[in-house]
């Protein structure tokens, strides 16, 4: 590590995050090694801290799937040069032993690493990558992001969970996308983003209506005291928001997956274009717009491209862009360059005099001919540069 | 040559007449109808000068959205100026930074020894004449083998210096760089690398020796960074915490190929740009643009002047504190 002593300064209490209260205790995993031969292995331990990560994701935190630890009192063999008994031959193949192999890839076997470890992020397993049904993706955000902000602007409590529930929500029933995005979206006079008929559309508002209430119910039931964390009351009431929102999908008997790219099409000519000319500039509404766009859709918009991103039209065009190629010819095959010219033609990597030989169908002779004559088909094998460069350049 | 000498010496008559203007002005040339060019040609109107009507209004503040790690859910959101986190790139300031580092880095202590130095009789050799070989003072002689090196290397300090000012623009300047690129991933704080549970009561139970143990953790890790897009494939991921956070120090020593992670204290500006991102605490980006905003704020006050008021640090937009009230 490099160190500045002019830069180096004691890092502020505020930094240093004190232990939570709710979990459990800590304690550095000691693991010492049952080899017999790697005594001073047994030494060195790894500071692993086996209490929960201390932050909020503890959601992701993978519960033990089927973690195979090895069979115990495995030892690890003497090395030859480290055994004093003079009657020890060193065995000439695995016969006579009566266990061989060793422990490397032991979790390559899915077995013994179990299942269920895989990272799972805020949206759906696989990104969205469909032009149309990213564009409905949007179109709908744009919508709930509205709604979500109205009832941020309340400040109340209720609205305050509604809306953060109404954010983390999944794509729900097909119905339900259907229903935001018959709710048209238009410019205002001012230029923002406004709902065409105010207040929007009924089946809309009364969905927001539901969730208020069960909100509502689920903050009367937990009674909360005189003493209760306010964000205590928040987190119950959004568990019971989603509760409830898992049950009522699970009755329907629809999947909570993205729709499906021919819903996305027929959808796409109820939407229209006007939406997309409506600007953009509050910075929470945008946030709303992006946390809503990344659980539907799993694309982060970065907070450097929120900046710049002033419409909706901007915001649409972000999303669905697809990432640059990394390659020059996978450029030029998403473009579908020189197609139309007969004679150019684009390879991934160099053409070597190799290559050139294949293409004319020599190859395979100079390979035959160069392993009659005992030399060696690729490379120079062992046989140096002449002798006489050496002399010549004078290099050691 | 003739023709060419008569009118000089017109042009200087001319010059020396009493009609000819004080002052001598190169005449202008005004060229014939014919030749003038024709209207057709000229190039339009540019329409680049602003409509009056459209104020323009630089941008002041930018979001930073804190994620919670690792699902990267959005949870908050702040504001900070754009004097922090928005400006232009400039590379010159980047580049005097990054050297004045390297410079202060290096340890400066290689040292040779000079004739002065090399232990060992000063005798002489042989004798000056009658040897028939080369005359020879004393054995320490850089042309001896064994001998002392002349300007060799000594111990000193390489270090440089940077005006306060222009290092800690050049931190800012780093740190935009990052944020304008999508880089710059703010997580809540209490950063740290949540590994399986079972794997750790295994761990602590002593069942998994050093190498498997480590070899799951390069495994596991491997697979979420690169399920990611943050894994070695994409870069590599440098990890800023506040003070040492036991998993994901050890995780990123383990499977250093996906990244790395670094105390707050021990973080460069050259470490700001290098990897293909930066994922730190929100405490730990406030306190960094604390550390380095020496060109912002002013400690001098002059009575009666208006005091230069500094940007605010994280000014936070969503949730508000205490904003939902029932």
């Amino acid at each position: 590590m490099r160190h500045l002593p002019r830069l180096r300064g004691a890092v502020s209490a505020s930094l240093c995050c004190s232990s939570p209260t709710h979990i459990r205790t800590t304690a550095v995993a000691a693991v010492a090694t049952t080899s017999s031969s790697t005594k001073t292995q047994s030494l060195q331990r790894r500071n692993l801290s086996t209490s929960l990560p201390r932050c909020d994701a503890v959601e992701a935190y993978a519960p033990p799937q089927g973690l195979k630890p090895p069979p115990q009192g495995w030892k690890t063999a003497v090395r030859p040069d480290k055994i004093t008994d003079p009657a020890y031959e060193p065995a000439q193949d695995g016969l006579g032993l009566e266990e061989v192999g060793g422990l490397d890839g032991w979790w390559e076997n899915p077995a013994n690493y179990g299942t269920g470890r895989q990272w799972v992020g805020y949206g759906p397993a696989e990104k969205v990558i469909d032009p149309a049904v990213l564009e409905v993706a949007v179109y709908r955000a744009l919508v709930e992001a509205m709604i979500a902000r109205g009832g941020v602007k309340t400040l109340t409590a209720r609205m305050f969970a509604v809306s953060d529930s109404l954010l983390g929500s999944e794509w729900g029933p097909e119905t339900l996308t259907t229903t935001t995005v018959q709710t048209k979206l238009c410019v205002g006079s001012n230029g923002a983003l406004e709902f065409k008929s105010t207040p929007p559309e009924p089946q809309l508002e009364q969905k927001v209506t539901e969730e208020v209430d069960t909100a509502a119910t689920a903050k009367q039931e937990a009674e909360p005291t005189e003493g209760a964390n306010e964000t205590e009351v928040l987190e119950e009431a959004r568990e019971e928001v989603e509760v409830k929102e898992a049950v009522e999908v699970q009755e329907e008997g629809l999947t909570e997956g993205p729709i499906s790219s021919e819903t996305a099409q027929a959808l796409l000519k109820e939407i229209g274009h006007e939406w997309k000319k409506a600007t953009i500039k509050d910075y929470v509404f945008k946030y709303f717009v992006a946390k809503r766009i990344q659980k539907l859709t799993g694309h982060i918009i970065p907070d450097g491209k929120l900046v710049a991103i002033n419409t909706a039209g901007t915001l649409l065009r972000e999303v669905v862009r697809p990432p640059k190629a990394k390659k020059l010819v996978e450029e030029i095959e998403n473009k579908q360059l020189f197609q139309s010219l007969p004679n150019v033609r684009v390879f991934p990597r160099r053409v070597t005099p190799i290559d050139k030989e294949k293409m004319v169908g020599r190859w395979k002779v100079i390979r035959e001919e160069l392993e009659r004559r005992g030399l060696p088909v690729i490379g120079t094998a062992n046989i140096d540069n002449a002798i006489e460069k050496k002399w010549v350049t004078g290099a050691k | 040559m003739a023709g060419k000498g008569m009118r000089c010496l017109s042009e200087a008559m001319r010059g020396l007449s009493l009609g000819a203007p004080t002052c001598r002005t190169v005449p202008v040339r005004t060229a014939p109808l014919i030749s003038r060019r024709s209207m057709a040609t000229e190039a339009p109107v540019s329409n680049i000068t602003r409509s009056v009507a459209e104020q323009w209004t630089p941008i002041t503040t930018v979001p930073v959205t804190v994620h919670a790690f690792p699902t990267l859910e959005p949870r908050s959101l702040e504001t900070y100026s754009a004097k922090h986190l928005y400006l232009p790139l400039r590379r010159d300031i980047l580049h005097l930074a990054v050297v004045y580092e390297g410079d202060n880095t290096r340890q400066g202590t290689a040292q040779a020894k000079t004739r002065w130095e090399v232990a060992g009789s000063h005798r002489k050799v042989r004798p000056q004449k009658g040897s028939g070989r080369a005359r020879v003072g004393t054995k320490q002689s850089p042309i001896q083998r064994g001998g002392g090196k002349s300007h060799g290397p000594r111990n000193r300090d390489f270090g440089t210096s940077l005006n306060r000012k222009v290092y800690d623009l050049a931190w800012r300047t780093a740190l935009s760089y990052r944020y304008r690129r999508g880089e710059l991933i703010v997580t809540e704080d209490g950063l740290d690398l949540p590994l399986p549970e079972d794997f750790l009561q295994q761990a602590q139970d002593g069942l998994l020796t050093r190498e498997l143990e480590d070899a799951f953790i390069q495994k596991y890790v491997g697979e979420m960074l690169g399920a990611m897009q943050w894994g070695k494939a994409h870069g590599r991921t440098t990890f800023i915490t506040g003070d040492e956070r036991m998993n994901l120090f050890t995780a990123m020593e383990v499977a250093g190929e996906n990244g790395t992670a670094l105390q707050l204290q021990d973080v460069d500006v050259k470490d700001l740009l290098e990897t293909g991102r930066i994922v730190m605490e929100r405490s730990v980006l406030k306190e960094m643009i604390r550390q380095h905003r020496s060109d912002l704020v002013s400690s001098i006050v002059v009575p009666g002047m208006k005091h230069l008021k500094e940007p605010a640090l994280g000014t936070v937009l969503y949730p508000l504190p205490k904003s939902p009230v029932a």
